[in-house]
């Protein structure tokens, strides 16, 4: 009795299994995961979109997660640094650990910008060495990450290999679609001059054309002292800059002194999707954002 | 011994140093170099402040996998003890996480797995001192021992995890002697669950029970809880309340029990990305203190009342200004009354492992 018993536990616990289980750190992976894997997986994402991934503490409910995990994708790119490995160390799950088959750094597959030269210390701020880690704004970095992480996917899970490179090609299809679909929205402003509180919409601005005239931050990831503020104000003045990108983290005090010493709006866009807001899921948050810009040249009209 | 040792510690140190410090990455090698400085300022007459610049700690913290399986650490501080300058082995051990599915363990000589602030590094706190419980309970900063820990996070959807570990318990608490063999080495465990209110804010509720057994009978049992909840805005934590509450007895070989209670309270408000405050409230009560000559139970209590602020200039730089007054009573008469200012300074340089919630 106990031994049919013990089967049936072993049947149901392999029906269960059946899917691929992935945990990834942002919404933006998450959904990169989930147009690949489709129904064959089941994607967790640790943040909901609204949060600073940058300044995030090892959850104890995250290690839980992971612990389960059959995948774990990061940016990467150091985004995820001061939470992300002690979140692996302590989740006691080998294969999920770096250099394991279900480790999946989506910045390594990716040719990065912004990766800075000569010396790298703490004097410069929150620097990434290897390179910018906000690429998930443009769709053709996106591609580049989806040719890597399909790699991942069909190594943990073989037998579905044809049906997740089938996604990979569909998935490219939709990245170039909506590039062009938000291209031809942000046509009347490219070569227009842009600013960003944050490096967080380069990629975006380097997508579309938009002219990238800098960040209001000096030092990345510390709030900028009054004569930057000045400073820049003055150069965004002259430069005839169209308006400058924030995150809703990025400090209001700030933005409000750079509006009202330089005349440039600023544009509030979340970084990334959000589960529980209407922009949730690429092409509408990619199109959130080409229509804010969009909405300031009609109010600029009126 | 001790000393020389550390000298070849530190000149290996170097040696890794002036190879490269390309090689030594290559091996996943990081290192960290933590420096802890205080400034003592006596605001009353019974206060033990020392009116001068301490050098509390420097720590260096080396960390790196040793193979597919395991990491290890090793770390190493130079405390100013009384003004000596001690260097000692803080910690050495070697720890896996990929053994063991849901678990990780660690073997050696580390922090011991209890309460909040024992688990932590003295520059990692949220305060410059330890509240009057945990010096008394538990040390100015720590237990450390040698032995074995043992983690088990239950795969269940509110995350609970499970230490339990024991140590040669030689020794408990600070000391700079072998100590002797116990009858009962120190033995201890810690349940934790954690509710989180969203992806960023939450509470961890611990509870820690040790015990040990000296070779000349003494036993003691320490029985104590943790509470930590976070709310984090953006970039920094908006809101921290952190608490402990110990309770300890000991019984000696004549049959004689001896008991201490104790609480901290502490909240931080954060003002901005670079600015906090502090409010810490602590309680100390030994439930068994008796007058020699009646023999009968004084009624004792000490309080401790410390504001502090916090200049966060980064995640690797803090300023923290502190004024703490503590007070004991016995049979309704001030005994202790130390009111200080001290002003902390923390650096970091190097790597530093994440941190945990």
């Amino acid at each position: 009795m106990n031994s049919k018993l013990l089967v049936l536990f072993l049947l149901f616990s392999g029906m269960c299994h059946g899917k691929v289980r992935v945990v990834t750190t942002t919404t933006d992976i998450a959904w990169l995961l989930s147009e690949l894997g489709g129904n064959q997986v089941q994607v967790d994402s640790l943040l909901n979109g609204s949060e600073d991934p940058h300044f995030i503490d090892a959850m104890p409910h995250f290690i839980s997660k992971v612990s389960r995990a059959d995948i774990f994708c990061q940016v990467g790119l150091e985004l995820e640094l001061g939470w992300a490995p002690k979140i692996l160390k302590k989740s006691g799950n080998q294969s999920v650990q770096p250099g394991g088959a279900g480790f999946c750094d989506v910045g390594s597959f990716i040719e990065a910008i912004d990766i800075p030269k000569g010396k790298i210390d703490r004097s410069g701020g929150d620097v990434h060495a290897s390179g910018n880690p906000h690429f998930h704004l443009s769709p053709s970095k996106m591609i580049q990450a989806s040719n890597g992480v399909v790699k991942v996917l069909t190594k943990i899970d073989p037998p579905h290999k044809s049906f997740y490179l089938k996604n990979h090609v569909a998935l490219k299809q939709k990245l170039n679609q909506i590039k062009e679909e938000v291209s031809s929205i942000l046509k009347p402003f490219k070569k227009k001059k842009f600013m960003e509180y944050h490096k967080e919409f380069s990629y975006f601005m380097k997508e579309y054309g938009l002219e990238n005239e800098g960040s209001i931050e000096s030092v990345p990831g510390v709030p900028p002292s009054a004569g930057r503020i000045a400073r820049v104000a003055i150069q965004a003045g002259k430069s005839e800059t169209y308006a400058a990108f924030a995150t809703p983290l990025a400090p209001k005090g700030v933005l409000r002194k750079f509006t009202e010493s330089s005349g440039v709006p600023t544009l509030l866009v979340p970084l990334s999707i959000m589960s529980d807001e209407k922009y949730h899921n690429y092409r509408l948050h990619q199109l959130h954002i080409a229509r804010k810009i969009s909405a300031l040249a009609n109010y600029a009209k009126k | 011994m001790q000393t020389q040792m550390l000298k070849n510690y530190f000149i290996i140190c170097l040696c890794f140093f002036s190879c490269g410090m390309k090689g030594v990455f290559a091996s996943g090698l990081e290192v960290s170099v933590a420096g802890d400085m205080v400034y003592q300022q006596s605001l009353s007459e019974e206060s033990d402040a020392g009116d001068k610049v301490l050098l509390r700690g420097a720590e260096l913290l080396f960390f790196a996998p040793t193979d597919h399986n395991f990491d290890g650490v090793i770390s190493a501080a130079a405390h100013d003890e009384g003004g000596n300058v001690m260097f000692e082995v803080h910690e050495m051990y070697l720890a896996s996480s990929k053994i063991i599915p849901y678990s990780n363990f660690r073997v050696g000589q580390f922090f011991l797995g209890i309460g909040r602030l024992n688990r932590f590094h003295q520059h990692d706190w949220n305060f410059t001192y330890a509240p009057r419980v945990h010096r008394d309970l538990l040390d100015n900063e720590g237990v450390f021992d040698s032995g074995l820990e043992y983690t088990l996070y239950l795969p269940t959807d509110l995350p609970l995890e499970l230490t339990v570990g024991i140590t040669s318990g030689f020794r408990f608490g600070h000391a700079h002697t072998a100590g002797a063999g116990p009858l009962a080495p120190t033995h201890y465990a810690r349940m934790a669950g954690f509710y989180p209110f969203s992806s960023t804010n939450g509470v961890q509720l611990g509870f820690s029970y040790l015990g040990r057994k000296e070779n000349n009978k003494n036993r003691m049992q320490l029985i104590g809880s943790d509470l930590t909840a976070k709310w984090r805005d953006g970039k920094f934590i908006r809101l921290l309340l952190q608490s402990e509450a110990w309770f300890r007895t000991q019984k000696n070989a004549f049959g004689e029990v001896s008991q201490q209670a104790g609480l901290y309270l502490f909240g931080e408000y954060g003002l901005s990305q670079a600015n906090s405050i502090g409010l810490r409230v602590d309680g100390f009560k030994d439930l068994t203190k008796e007058n020699s000559i009646t023999n009968k139970s004084i009624n004792q209590i000490h309080y401790g009342f410390t504001g502090q602020w916090t200049f966060h200039s980064s995640e690797f730089t803090k300023v923290r200004a502190t004024v703490t007054h503590e007070m004991e009573m016995e049979e309704g008469v001030q005994t202790i009354d130390d009111s200080r200012f001290d002003l902390q300074f923390i650096f970091i340089m190097g790597s530093h492992p994440a941190h945990e919630f």
